[in-house]
């Protein structure tokens, strides 16, 4: 018997496999935009996100240990910056939405939440939540609950 | 997904290769992955919190301030413990991304590579560099007080 190579692409010599047309889902260009699915994608594009912002968080560290004025004032610079500035907004909104659906996550894992109605009333919570996280953060930073004296 | 590169004797067909699939859980480290994916997870939560509130509190200080309080021995474990466990989550978390969109396969073990690469040296640097920073200063407010 020669060597098989068994793939679901490829059957095995001799089996018997019936093609018939399926219908293709999911089919992108039929699909209409869900809010499960704007949740979704949000997950991975703050992870994405927040990868870098934890890449940030090493490059402040290595400033602040130099020990050196200029590293640190470099760092500072690029933060206070228009870009960096917008990357921070970005970042308190990535870490609350990733925590609040991170969560969400954890109890779909330990077996809730799996009806499409939980499913849909999860994300909007979720939406909800995480705004209002990042509000709370924006308003915790003006108001300087925590100066340091 | 069905690897085209399969290959086990034991499997000559494709109900073998359901039998195995079903027998063996996933076909490399997948459960591993997930697990760990999870379980950072649930200490990250904790620490993004803690992190966050942290930078407030330090986010006007000047440099020396802000490395008295890195060298402080609870907020260096948690600094090494944000960074160490982030990172494991983000390589894993970013591997899974990479799968996802990059087919080719030479290009995706480059990427793969890199990403490990990048994150286990700039992870070794920092932590090194926590450590020194605690250390002088244990060693220099040991010599002030004595
Ligand atoms: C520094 C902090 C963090 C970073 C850099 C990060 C990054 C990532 C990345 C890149 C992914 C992969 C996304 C994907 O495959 O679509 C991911 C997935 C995940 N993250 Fe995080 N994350 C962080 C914090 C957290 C926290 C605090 C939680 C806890 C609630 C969490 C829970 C999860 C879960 C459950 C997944 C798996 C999602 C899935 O299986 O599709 N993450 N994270």
């Amino acid at each position: 018997m020669p060597k098989t190579k068994s793939s679901i692409s490829e059957p095995a010599e001799g089996a018997v496999r019936t093609v018939h047309p399926r219908p293709l889902s999911p089919h992108i260009s039929r699909y209409g935009w869900s809010v499960t699915m704007a949740t979704s994608i949000c997950h991975r594009m703050t992870g994405v996100f927040l990868t870098a912002g934890l890449v940030m968080m090493g490059w402040w560290i290595l400033a602040v240990t130099s020990l050196q004025e200029d590293r640190f004032a470099e760092f500072y610079g690029f933060l206070h910056s228009p870009l960096g500035k917008l990357l921070i907004l970005g970042w308190r909104f990535s870490i609350a939405f990733h925590i609040c659906n991170g969560i969400r996550h954890l109890i779909w894992d330990i077996g809730y939440g799996f009806k499409p109605s939980s499913a849909r009333s999860g994300s909007i919570i979720v939406i909800i939540a995480s705004i209002l996280l990042t509000a709370i953060l924006y308003w915790v930073t003006f108001m300087r609950w925590f100066p340091l004296d | 997904m069905a690897r085209k590169n399969y290959q086990d004797k034991s499997i000559r067909s494709n109900a073998d290769l359901m039998t195995h699939l079903r027998n063996h859980g996933s076909a490399q480290h997948g459960a591993g992955h997930w697990l760990w994916q999870r379980l950072t997870s649930l200490v990250l939560m904790g620490l993004m919190i803690w992190f966050t509130f942290a930078l407030f509190e330090i986010r006007d200080a000047k440099q020396n301030m802000i490395v008295v309080w890195m060298a402080q021995p609870l907020n260096t474990g948690l600094l090494i413990a944000t960074i160490g466990l982030g990172f494991v989550h983000a390589v894993l978390g970013m591997q899974v991304v990479i799968d996802d969109y990059i087919h080719h396969t030479s290009l995706r073990w480059f990427l793969r590579l890199s990403l490990y690469g990048v994150f286990g040296f700039l992870g070794l640097f920092v932590v090194l560099a926590l450590l020194r920073v605690s250390a002088l200063v244990t060693v220099f407010q040991a010599a002030q007080a004595g």
